[in-house]
């Protein structure tokens, strides 16, 4: 879910985010020091042109955004100079985000409404290919990530995530019984059940990190007051998550913008984001030559 | 300092005189999270869920500190006998447990090895925090089972390992060596250690992720610990006050516990 905050932010703050953390301004907004905490652990570096460590993009990138959400990866790559494909299931996010990077982009771009497969593109179109927060609303991921393995060119790079499962199990019970369902998410991921399915797909492993200790908690205030308020808990999560935010989400806002203030505060984080994160990204790339056992291409795509 | 640090460490805040001078009050909502895990219900006459005291019990707590649990204990009328390593812990419980209706206290400054206190008297046996920083726990372990009748209930509690270990390179370098803590003690160990002295585990429980996170942030505020009057620390405090006054704080706490708990305790039984 982390994914769709970051698509979030970045909506909400089309400049990039100032590494520096802000001056303390009452109240916090939990968006900002989320922000904040996920730069910390390597998003959004403007100055070497990585969305986040290890995955950077640059202007010979196509870079393609599955499950787009308000276009947080696929902004971050128009201001790299990149050309952009993006796809959502909801209309109005990718119509939202086609207006933005029309007025921000002079390079090839295209937006899809898609929540089927196969997807409508051609093999290879893509160098890079984000995929954030989605194979967990996904009924059946295998399908979905050779879909995603297909649109890679060789050697294309991947940027993948989902949440942690510590995360989920912790909300179980806090959280809705709507957020295990569809449109929310209706898989958990050991971190081995997710390393498998992107090696099964074929792509080989380069980096992976697990981050959001302050997002864990920040979700759990957020249940705890909907249900406080007696709020109307159905629907999309992503969506719903803005301000004014409950006073106890900006109540612990306030505490982690004070701890990161301090100097070993990101020290601290870090064991707390091991301890307990909210969400897991593995950085993966598609080998130059495809494996042996690599399934043969959908057929039927239409050129991107 | 290392009382202090017991103090707040240790599973049990102290009781209802804590010192109350802060603007958000640590002592305070320490006690009244673990009161929400099981700890002084003066409703059932429980120290712990599961650890009944009456007036018919005779209890002693090795390792006692300043007293916090046998105050309970006292005011439920029992025969009281503490021991600990520190003169000045002896002095403090003395000074808490005379203000209590306990029919009668015995005082002991010992290392514990051996306990001076007479095989089989104990209906009630309490040690918490203690385990950790014993060179030898088997023996420790030994002299606790030497001391309790059979049938005896044993409350015993040591730090739980996901909090200690995420304080590893956080916490001051003594905070992990003798007298300190010399050793984390898994959840796997310490019910070996108590089965292997000859106990019946009769439940196992964990709880204080609000005390976890206020020590780690505690090291990283670098205040007092006598007077932990810190912004980090009082925003910390405040959240967790709206937390528990939320009407799902408490399964909020229950679940965070689980996943990293200050101190895990056994309750177990002398056959």
């Amino acid at each position: 879910m982390i994914g769709a905050w970051l698509r979030r932010w970045l909506a909400a703050a089309p400049a990039v985010p100032a590494p520096a953390p802000a001056a303390p301004i009452a109240p916090l907004s939990p968006m900002d020091i989320g922000l904040q905490d996920a730069v910390l652990d390597g998003w959004f570096r403007a100055d070497s042109g990585e969305l986040l460590k290890g995955f950077a993009i640059g202007a010979d990138d196509t870079l393609l955004d599955v499950g787009c959400g308000e276009g947080v990866a696929t902004l971050f790559a128009v201001r790299q100079g990149a050309s952009v494909i993006f796809t959502d299931s909801e209309h109005a996010k990718v119509r939202d985000l086609a207006h933005r990077v029309q007025a921000q982009s002079t390079r090839a771009h295209l937006g899809l409404v898609s929540n089927s497969l196969p997807l409508p593109l051609a093999s290879a179109c893509a160098s890079k290919v984000v995929c954030m927060e989605v194979l967990e609303h996904i009924d059946d991921p295998q399908p979905f990530m050779a879909e995603l393995v297909r649109m890679g060119r060789p050697g294309a790079q991947y940027l993948l995530s989902v949440p942690a499962p510590v995360g989920e199990q912790l909300q179980q019970g806090i959280a809705p019984a709507s957020y295990y369902q569809s449109p929310n998410h209706v898989q958990i991921f050991s971190p081995e059940r997710f390393a498998a399915l992107v090696e099964g797909a074929g792509l080989v492993i380069e980096h992976r990190q697990a981050n959001g200790f302050f997002w864990v908690m920040a979700m759990i205030f957020f249940w705890a007051s909907e249900r406080a308020a007696g709020r109307d808990l159905e629907g999309a999560v992503r969506d719903r998550i803005q301000p004014p935010f409950p006073p106890l989400m900006e109540s612990w806002a306030r505490t982690w913008h004070d701890l990161l203030a301090l100097p070993d505060g990101p020290a601290i984080k870090q064991l707390l984001d091991r301890l307990m994160p909210k969400s897991q990204v593995i950085i993966a790339r598609k080998p130059l030559q495809p494996a042996a056992s690599t399934a043969a291409p959908h057929s039927g795509a239409t050129p991107c | 300092m290392l009382s202090l640090l017991k103090k707040l460490t240790a599973s049990t805040p102290a009781q209802p005189a804590a010192p109350a001078v802060e603007e958000v009050d640590t002592f305070q909502l320490g006690l009244r999270d673990a009161m929400l895990s099981g700890w002084f219900n003066h409703d059932t006459g429980e120290l712990y869920t599961g650890f009944p005291i009456g007036p018919e019990d005779t209890l002693v707590d090795v390792g006692c500190g300043d007293g916090g649990n046998m105050q309970f204990c006292g005011m439920r009328g029992a025969r009281i006998i503490v021991a600990d390593i520190d003169a000045a812990k002896i002095e403090a419980a003395r000074q808490r447990l005379g203000e209590t209706s306990a029919r009668s206290v015995e005082y002991h400054v010992t290392d514990g090895n051996p306990l001076p206190i007479a095989d089989g008297t104990a209906t009630r046996v309490v040690s918490t925090e203690v385990l950790e920083h014993v060179d030898d726990p088997a023996q420790f372990l030994a002299e606790l089972v030497r001391i309790g009748q059979p049938g005896a209930l044993y409350l015993l509690s040591v730090p739980h390992p996901s909090s200690e270990e995420v304080q590893k390179g956080i916490a001051l370098p003594a905070y992990f060596e003798k007298p300190n803590h010399i050793r984390i003690i898994s959840e796997e160990q310490f019910k070996a250690m108590v089965s292997e002295a000859g106990l019946e585990i009769v439940s196992h429980s964990q709880y204080g992720f609000y005390r976890s996170l206020w020590m780690l942030l505690f090291w990283e505020a670098k205040v007092d610990l006598s007077s932990p009057d810190h912004p980090l620390l009082n925003q910390w405090t405040k959240t967790w006050e709206a937390v528990l006054n939320s009407p799902r704080g408490t399964q909020i706490k229950h679940a965070l516990d689980a996943v990293m708990a200050k101190s895990q305790v056994i309750i177990a039984r002398k056959p």
